[in-house]
């Protein structure tokens, strides 16, 4: 993870430009690259682990911005960042299926979270999109 | 007459769209459905989306998809306000209680993050990533909020840096909307070179209008006080000129964020006062002469509807 261009890019970000440490999702990076390796579909670990543990990174500053008031307006917006980053990454390689993935499927996490519920099925999600994108030749 | 009344823009269609989004999930609880409609559609100046449809004037589009353009500019912008509310500690928006009184500060963040992935799902769902991530980049916006948070109270800010945060703030954003919707509609690339630059220096004086507002509208159309920028330690232009004023300038540096009211009304009664909005004004007036320039040489009837708005914004005065 540590080697991660796009999880790298974030972190020195995060440190040249605001007074908050990184909240690295190390777990959610292993799980994604886990997963991949699983399914034969280890082409994608860079983009895809990075895009997936970010996205939690993001999560954990907006759920943990009311904790810390002194510095909650830039838990806030690094949340904003950092998801936005998720999503710029993905067009740049013009990955369209998983963007759509990822939009759906996270706003099921926010509608989950405001309901109560902490149901995620991102990482499900994710593997399902790759896998019927090789079934359709595309690689 | 109005921008939306200048641009033919349709507000019902724009509204019945956002609806339409809005309305699709069965699974939103209906009371966070409420909330959000009542932001949504309370008097908003709706500047993004009409600029969606300004832009889709330059070639030959299907107004339904639009206007579904306009309605995504219009959600994010609105998630946006969500976020914003929260680290302005604003109570009201548009009259009404914000979200993050009603909901609590992490309810109404994810609010805020479920409609932004709602808009991305539905930029997915109509195939429109390319007229919305190529030129919209949400990164830039969020950047620029950081800095901005980094220059809270900092004087030393310049004119340059000023500039490049109002760009990144207000005026891609205004930008991307225009060039979404002339996409949408076929527009050739020199004449998108054109509406771009041109809604890049449109949007700048658009903001430093804004700017100037904070210190010299009354208080009841502002719906805040006089100077607000100032007391959260936003530098603006009025103040960044008012720093070369020596009657003034000690003042201000003395600012911070324990400073007692009367310091910053002290400063602000004297920025409202002088020469240093008209300068502010002279300012904004060069981008939109850039703006006019940009569209120089651009041969299309609706033309005379983009300077038209330029001079509109040149008498702007709420």
């Amino acid at each position: 993870m540590m080697n991660n261009p796009y999880i790298q890019y974030i972190e020195n970000y995060i440190k040249e430009n605001t007074p908050l440490p990184f909240l690295k999702r190390e777990d959610k990076y292993q799980e994604m690259v886990k997963a991949l390796t699983d399914h034969n579909l280890t082409d994608y670990i860079e983009l895809v682990a990075s895009c997936y543990s970010l996205f939690y990174t993001g999560l954990d500053y907006h759920l943990n911005a009311y904790d810390n008031p002194e510095h909650l307006p830039y838990a806030i917006l690094l949340g904003d960042f950092i998801s936005s980053y998720v999503a710029e990454i993905l067009y740049k390689h013009q990955q369209f299926e998983l963007l759509k993935t990822f939009a759906h499927t996270t706003k099921e996490i926010m509608l989950n979270l405001l309901n109560g519920t902490s149901d995620d099925n991102l990482l499900v999600n994710i593997i399902n999109t790759l896998k019927s994108r090789c079934n359709n030749g595309f690689s | 007459m109005d921008l939306a009344s200048l641009c033919n823009f349709n507000k019902t269609l724009l509204e019945e769209k956002i609806k339409a989004i809005i309305n699709k999930d069965p699974n939103l609880p209906e009371h966070y459905r409420e909330h959000l409609s009542q932001l949504l559609f309370s008097s908003g100046k709706r500047i993004r989306p009409i600029f969606t449809v300004l832009g889709s004037y330059f070639g030959n589009a299907d107004q339904d998809q639009v206007y579904n353009l306009a309605a995504i500019f219009e959600l994010i912008h609105t998630a946006s306000l969500i976020h914003d509310d929260i680290i302005d500690k604003a109570e009201l928006r548009r009259g009404k209680p914000t979200l993050h009184t009603i909901y609590g500060t992490t309810n109404a963040l994810i609010l805020g993050d479920y409609l932004v992935s709602l808009c991305c799902e539905t930029v997915s769902n109509f195939e429109f990533e390319e007229v919305y991530y190529n030129d919209f980049h949400l990164t830039d916006l969020c950047r620029s909020e950081i800095t901005q948070q980094r220059l809270l109270f900092n004087f030393d800010i310049t004119y340059e840096d000023y500039i490049t945060k109002t760009k990144n703030k207000t005026a891609l954003l205004i930008a991307a909307s225009l060039l979404g919707g002339a996409k949408l509609a076929g527009v050739d690339e020199k004449t998108l070179k054109k509406l771009y630059i041109y809604g890049i220096n449109l949007g700048i004086s658009f903001q430093i209008n804004d700017d100037i507002l904070d210190f010299t509208q009354d208080t009841t159309h502002l719906g805040k006080p006089n100077g607000a920028d100032l007391m959260n330690g936003n530098i603006t232009l009025p103040v960044i000129l008012a720093l070369k004023d020596k009657k003034i300038k000690k003042h201000i540096r003395n600012l911070s964020k324990q400073s007692p009211i009367e310091d910053f009304n002290y400063c602000i009664n004297y920025i409202k006062n002088s020469k240093w909005i008209k300068k502010s004004h002279r300012i904004s007036r060069k981008y939109l002469k850039k703006a006019k320039k940009a569209i120089k040489g651009l041969k299309h009837d609706k033309k005379a509807l983009l300077i038209e708005i330029l001079d509109m914004l040149d008498k702007r005065t709420h």
